[in-house]
């Protein structure tokens, strides 16, 4: 057998048991189905629910039915639809925004990690910095300078001050690794850093990296949500923290009775979602952290 | 003269995820008032969990399934809340296992003394303080530097020299030195059990003391106890230990300890190694190890006496001789 | 020594932040600017360009000025305590920070303490009892907070006791008809204002202490020290507190200044959402109006705090543990 069949090899029986593991683990499971429900709502949803725009003033604020499963808002639009047309909206921003992150994130804990020396140490300065000041003010500047029109530019400034934590922990996995034979063993075949980052480092940190990738998700969503709601970043109308934004802010449906099965619509979807991230991502965590398995 | 603790057919269990495990099996002896008693085995043997049965305090997942343990006519297995509280360090005091970290480390030294002196209604500060620093002084430390101390700026001797004080606090009628000297340097084991022999003289103390150390029996103990596997394999006084043993683990144990024959190019280990204790064979349970095992031996052989304050668990002790056997 | 490196590095990361949002912000204020003159020139009926002029020298900005030194007057500024000048409210920013810092400093801190209290006791409770039926209460309660913004808390109990039940205030920090000052009614008001946003913050925060505590406190537990305490015959409150609950709160420490920073970040919508005046709803005026000025002001404001939340916590933390005090 070759070196290359006996680590796919593992690599499958990884998954596999991986995938028993969650399978037993209630939470993990029930988070994965939660993930899985909004992960089809923003692919397929929007083409099975349409979304008029139009406004049918006699018919703002209608309780649910079956016409309207989540009733309409203050203009008698169908919630449950824009529900649906905003998932995809605030997954996409979320998932966008955690790529960037986790790029951030990777290159300054290898390069701190692999390069050492005052490098490391001005990086990990950064890094401290970022950890240090509560990222949400950041995003907030950033987005009224910048003034963001579309979901790329909204990703970025999500990611530019939430890479901090993932950072160090990439650059202590690092410097553990660093220290272990395989890693040694291919500096001595002559390997070179590319292949040694790529096909040593990388495949290891990866577990925890996916972890981390729903961690960041989670907090995306919070912080552009928070923005949206706001009114900073008023690009979308479907997105959730846009109807936040309408329901309490310009609308004033909180304010009355009729007007909260809309008001409500996205706070629970928010919930939910981060609810199944946090349970999905648990399940993982205890996976690959046995110590946590009890 | 009546023992001052009276152990039963004490047995201890761990109930863990493997299964049931047996740490202190079937256990009985007796502690007389004003003697050293020590307890050897080798590590892994119970010594421990038994201190803390005595203790009425095994902790979870351990239980105390059956047995007896009474300390000078008191039921300890019975005693609950306040007064197991006050039968802890009042009538038996501890000193734990010396490579262990004791002493709350936010703490100051002075104020465990405090403290334990306060939950047991010493309430005068300045007569605590005072005996405090005489037990200080006997276990040679100065209580001026010592006090305001927080443990980890005491090295490991100094920390368990503290303890020993502090075990001393409410005069308890028996002490338990679980291992007092195993973590530190040759100089200060001897240091301290030197300081121990004069406490007990000065103090008229009762004290159990848990080794797996030969040569520190050798030179304290009044009587000595074996224990192998959670079992006591046998019980007599340390000459006879030392001159007349009848148990072929006791002699092995003899033969591992260079010092004692003074010759280190005859120290023998007991080959193989103690037996797993959860679902352990049946029988002795020192028969993979022991040279005169037979058929019998397949059966539990059970202490018994076979002189005046001589107790044996062996089927062949009466072949057992003092030379190393050669297995 | 230590003591000195930490201010050093605090002192580092206050410049960094300071530098970035200088750079950040830099150009910005022009659009602002013209808007403010443009007010002037409607009300005092002068020429475009003079009203131009004052503004700028009121504002400390002028467009033909080098970036490096636009800078270093800044820094100096900063150094000064001056925060920068607010277009929107056509005043100092220390001016604004007098006013609203006191009621966020209020709000944050009796929810640090509440949360925090309530937390390690709730996880204590847990450690010390191992299984009870608080323990699955507490873990469920966590993943509820963790998934839910604070935000969306805030929302929910405004709908719920301001809107709709109608027994607590929608806006402000007091009521405008008493008149402030070192009286019970006084008092009363602001207690009274300041019941939703301290309970939003202190339900979002409380879970995540119980739990933070009670893995610390199982660990501590496993320690021999607990174990001798037992031994020693002391009394079952003390070994919780002196000796368990002392050592399990140690790690926690740090934490406080990470949940201030958080807490000090999420002020802005909290404070929005309840119409508090401290400096969250500032900084939100400020960015819903594009005060600049206001803005950056309040941002320097907040890194400060927080940073200075991390040295205190930092230094404390020496100071409770006796171990580090040697190492230094
Ligand atoms: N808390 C515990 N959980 C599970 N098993 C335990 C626990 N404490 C002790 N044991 C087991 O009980 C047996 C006896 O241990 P004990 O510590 O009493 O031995 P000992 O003679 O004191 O050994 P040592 O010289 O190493 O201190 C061992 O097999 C040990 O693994
Ligand atoms: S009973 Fe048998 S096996 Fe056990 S010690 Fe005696 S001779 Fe050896
Ligand atoms: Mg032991």
């Amino acid at each position: 057998m070759t070196v290359a069949s006996i680590r796919a090899e593992s690599r499958w029986r990884t998954w596999y048991a991986t995938f028993l593991i969650l399978y037993r683990n209630k939470r993990a499971f029930v988070g994965f189905l939660i993930l899985l429900a909004f992960l089809l709502m923003a692919i397929v949803g929007p083409y099975l629910v349409p979304l008029d725009m139009s406004a049918r003033y006699a018919e703002r604020y209608l309780p649910p039915s079956w016409e309207h499963p989540l009733g309409t808002d203050f203009v008698g639009r169908d919630t449950f639809a824009l529900i649906v047309h905003g998932s995809r909206d605030v997954l996409s921003i979320a998932f966008l925004a955690a790529l960037f992150t986790v790029g951030i994130a990777l290159a300054v804990g290898m390069v701190a990690g692999l390069q050492g020396g005052l490098v490391d140490a001005v990086l990990m300065l950064l890094t401290n910095t970022v950890l240090t000041i509560p990222k949400f003010p950041v995003m907030l500047v950033f987005a009224t300078v910048f003034r963001v029109k579309d979901p790329f530019s909204l990703a970025l400034i999500l990611s530019v001050w939430a890479w901090g934590g993932l950072a160090r922990a990439v650059r202590s996995q690092i410097l553990s690794l660093k220290e272990r034979e395989f890693i040694e063993a291919a500096r001595v075949m002559g390997l070179g850093l590319p292949h040694i980052v790529v096909r040593e480092l990388l495949p290891n940190i990866m577990p925890y990296v996916a972890i981390n990738f729903l961690y960041i998700m989670k907090d995306a969503i919070t912080a552009s949500v928070g923005l949206m709601f706001l009114g900073i970043i008023p690009f979308s109308a479907t997105n959730w923290g846009m109807m936040l934004n309408l329901a309490t802010q310009q609308s004033g449906a909180i304010y009355i009775p009729q007007g909260l099965y809309y008001a409500l619509a996205p706070m629970v979807a928010i919930i939910l979602f981060q609810l199944g991230a946090l349970f999905f991502a648990h399940g993982l965590d205890e996976v690959l952290n046995p110590r946590l398995r009890s | 003269m009546k023992p001052l603790l009276r152990v039963r057919d004490l047995v201890v269990e761990f109930h863990l995820d493997r299964g049931t495990l047996r740490a202190v099996n079937r256990v009985s002896l007796d502690v007389y008032p004003g003697e050293i008693m020590a307890i050897v085995g080798e590590s892994g043997s119970g010594k421990s969990t038994l201190a803390f049965a005595l203790l009425n305090l095994v902790p979870p997942p351990g239980r105390i399934v059956e047995g007896q343990v009474s300390f000078n006519g008191t039921d300890v297995l019975a005693l609950r809340g306040d007064a197991l509280r006050q039968y802890r360090w009042r009538e038996v005091a501890m000193v734990f296992q010396a490579a262990q970290n004791v002493l709350n480390p936010v703490m100051r030294v002075v104020d465990h003394f405090l403290d334990t002196a306060r939950d047991h209604g010493l309430t005068n500060e300045g007569e605590v303080l005072a005996w405090a620093e005489e037990l200080l002084r006997m276990v040679r430390l100065e209580p001026a530097r010592v006090f305001s101390a927080y443990p980890h700026e005491l090295s490991g001797g100094m920390r368990q020299r503290v303890v020993i004080a502090l075990s001393l606090l409410l005069k308890p009628r028996m002490v338990i030195l679980d291992e007092p000297t195993t973590a530190l340097d040759v100089v200060t084991q001897a240091y301290i059990m030197d300081i121990l022999n004069e406490i007990r003289r000065e103090m008229n103390l009762t004290m159990l003391l848990l080794t797996h150390d030969m040569s520190v029996v050798a030179k304290i103990a009044d009587r000595v106890g074996v224990m192998y596997a959670g079992q006591v394999m046998e019980i007599a006084d340390v000459d006879s230990i030392f001159y007349r043993p009848r148990h072929p683990y006791t002699v092995g144990l003899i033969h591992a300890a260079p010092s004692l024959l003074g010759d280190l190019d005859r120290k023998q280990p007991i080959p193989g190694s103690p037996p797993d204790l959860i679902n352990p064979p049946p029988g002795c349970p020192f028969r993979p190890r022991c040279g005169y095992a037979s058929a019998r031996c397949e059966e539990d052989p059970g202490l018994h006496v076979i002189a005046d304050g001589h107790w044996v668990a062996c089927h062949h002790w009466e072949q057992v001789t003092h030379h190393a056997p050669v297995s | 020594m230590a003591v000195l490196k930490r201010i050093a590095v605090a002192l580092v990361t206050l410049f960094f932040v300071t530098t970035l949002t200088f750079f950040v912000v830099r150009n910005t204020p022009g659009d602002a600017l013209q808007v403010w003159a443009l007010e002037i020139v409607q009300t005092y009926g002068i020429s475009m360009e003079d009203a131009m002029k004052q503004v700028r020298a009121m504002y400390g900005y002028d467009p033909d000025e080098p970036v490096l030194s636009q800078y270093i007057r800044y820094v100096k500024g900063l150094a000064r305590g001056n925060l920068g000048t607010s277009i929107l409210y056509k005043s100092s920013v220390n001016e604004i920070v007098f006013q609203a810092l006191p009621w966020t400093v209020f709000i944050l801190s009796t929810s640090l303490v509440l949360s925090f209290s309530i937390g390690a006791l709730l996880g204590m409770a847990i450690a010390w009892k191992r299984k009870t039926v608080l323990d699955p209460i507490i873990t469920g309660y966590a993943a509820i907070t963790g998934a839910t913004p604070d935000y969306i808390t805030a929302l929910i109990l405004l709908i719920i006791f301001a809107i709709n039940l109608k027994w607590f205030p929608l806006k402000g920090a007091y009521d405008p008809a008493v008149k402030p000052g070192f009286t019970w009614e006084f008092i009363k008001s602001v207690l009274y204002h300041g019941v939703l946003p301290i309970a939003a913050y202190t339900f979002e925060n409380t879970a995540a202490w119980a739990l933070a505590m009670k893995g610390s406190a199982v660990s501590v537990l496993g320690e021999d020290y607990i174990m001798a305490a037992w031994a020693r015959g002391l009394k079952e409150r003390r070994i919780m507190t002196r000796y368990m609950g002392r050592n399990a709160m140690l790690p926690l420490v740090t934490g406080l200044a990470i949940a201030f920073g958080s807490m000090m970040g999420g002020s802005v919508l909290i404070e929005t959402i309840f119409n508090y005046p401290g400096i969250g709803w500032f900084f939100n005026q400020a960015v819903a109006r594009r005060d600049y000025g206001l803005m950056q002001g309040l941002f320097f404001l907040t890194a400060a705090a927080v940073i200075l939340a991390n040295l205190i916590a930092d230094l404390l933390y020496t100071r409770l543990d006796p171990r580090i005090r040697l190492e230094e």
